[in-house]
């Protein structure tokens, strides 16, 4: 609001603010009353304009995400949850990451030496192709390929477990995209509020978004069976923080 | 357990499908075929020809739940073996889905060993 003080500090004000203090002076209620209602009326209208930019600003920004969600209402209480959320991004993809550089950085220079050797043997085999090889020398050279042919297996089989690593890994996408989205929704919720208030510029939309989030409750099970996405507070009772959890309650129910 | 059966893999992210059916296809499973939600996966499921059906809960669209009643409400899909593949993780949920006639749950982020095991178990059971 620090652009618009200018325009406060106008002749007009000076006035009413002179007319103020005399209406004070001399117990005119009814003058101070409107002088004060006329001062902040000024600053109110700078308000709304300010929210008005902001909500054209961040309306224009999800335009451009291309989000579609509906908002319901917005609860205040969620931007803990996100930040916790987008948190929890940040520490999956990095793990994920670290385990694929990991898994390259481990496979690389193996895969590196075992061209290199093959490379070797070639020649060598090569050279006994075309005879140009003691044969004195094929049996190092028949003992060699068979230690490659060997080694080459049994690299082959790490290299797998490595790339099943890897793709793995790559669960991260599914799950931080989960969260992102729910952050996406709440970022909406936020915007639809903000149009909201301009829209109407009165108590009520204030009032009606505190209805609304007492109502929240009844949307829990319908939040459920939609699905929740990642639990991070895995301690709560009524979360399974592991498979073994999972099947353990399942074991209960006779499975 | 038949290597030949066709397996549906649903979930809303492709990522975590294309892991699925490279878990999958590491199992020896070869005929597969996917879908983004209940709603694309249903009149896949009722063209017939599917023996397994790998399901994720959270999607839009039709979740995973929704398809597990769906399937178990239709009479030629009855019988279908239902694989949740989920970071839903909630009792009520696990619940829901035991309810709801779910043959395994798997929690994500899972390990290859967890899904191996959680598949032979089912047909174990079904061919016992």
């Amino acid at each position: 609001m620090n652009a618009n003080v200018d325009s406060l500090l106008s002749q007009e004000n000076c006035d009413r603010a002179k007319q103020l203090v005399t209406a004070i002076e001399s117990g005119d209620r009814e003058n101070v009353l409107q002088i004060v209602s006329d001062m902040s009326s000024l600053v109110e209208s700078d308000l709304f304009q300010n929210v008005g930019k902001l909500t054209r600003n961040l309306h224009d920004t999800f335009r451009d995400i291309g989000s579609e969600s509906e908002s319901e209402f917005f609860d205040p209480a969620k931007f803990p949850d996100a930040r916790e959320r987008l948190q929890h991004v940040i520490q999956l993809t990095e793990d994920s990451a670290n385990t694929t550089l990991d898994c390259v950085e481990k496979a690389l220079p193996v895969i590196q030496e075992r061209g290199d050797r093959a490379a070797e043997l070639l020649e060598r085999w090569e050279r006994l192709c075309k005879k140009e090889m003691a044969l004195s020398h094929f049996k190092e050279l028949s003992d060699d390929i068979q230690a490659y042919l060997s080694g080459t297996k049994d690299l082959s089989a790490t290299l797998q477990s490595g790339l099943n690593d890897v793709l793995m890994a790559q669960g991260y996408q599914d799950l931080t995209g989960q969260m992102i989205r729910q952050v996406i929704n709440l970022v909406d919720e936020l915007e639809q509020k903000l149009l909201d208030l301009v829209t109407s510029a009165s108590s009520e939309s204030v009032q009606g978004a505190i209805q609304a989030k007492n109502n929240s409750k009844q949307d829990e099970r319908k939040s459920l069976m939609q699905g929740e996405g990642p639990q991070l507070n895995k301690d709560a009772d009524d979360v399974m923080s592991s498979q073994d959890q999972v099947d353990d309650l399942l074991a209960s129910l006779g499975f | 357990m038949n290597k030949d059966m066709k397996i549906l893999v649903v979930d809303d992210f492709s990522t975590m499908r294309r892991i699925v059916k490279n878990l999958l296809k590491d199992l020896g499973f070869n005929n597969m075929e996917e879908a983004d939600d209940g709603n694309t996966a249903l009149p896949l499921l009722k063209s017939g020809g599917f023996d397994f059906l790998v399901t994720d809960w959270n999607m839009p669209g039709m979740t995973g739940i929704e398809l597990l009643k769906q399937v178990r409400a239709d009479e030629s899909l009855a019988d279908l073996p239902v694989l949740m593949v989920t970071a839903e993780s909630k009792r009520e949920q696990i619940v829901e889905a035991a309810q709801a006639g779910v043959n395994g749950y798997v929690v994500k982020p899972f390990t290859a060993i967890t899904l191996k095991e959680k598949i032979d178990k089912i047909f174990e059971r079904i061919e016992a």
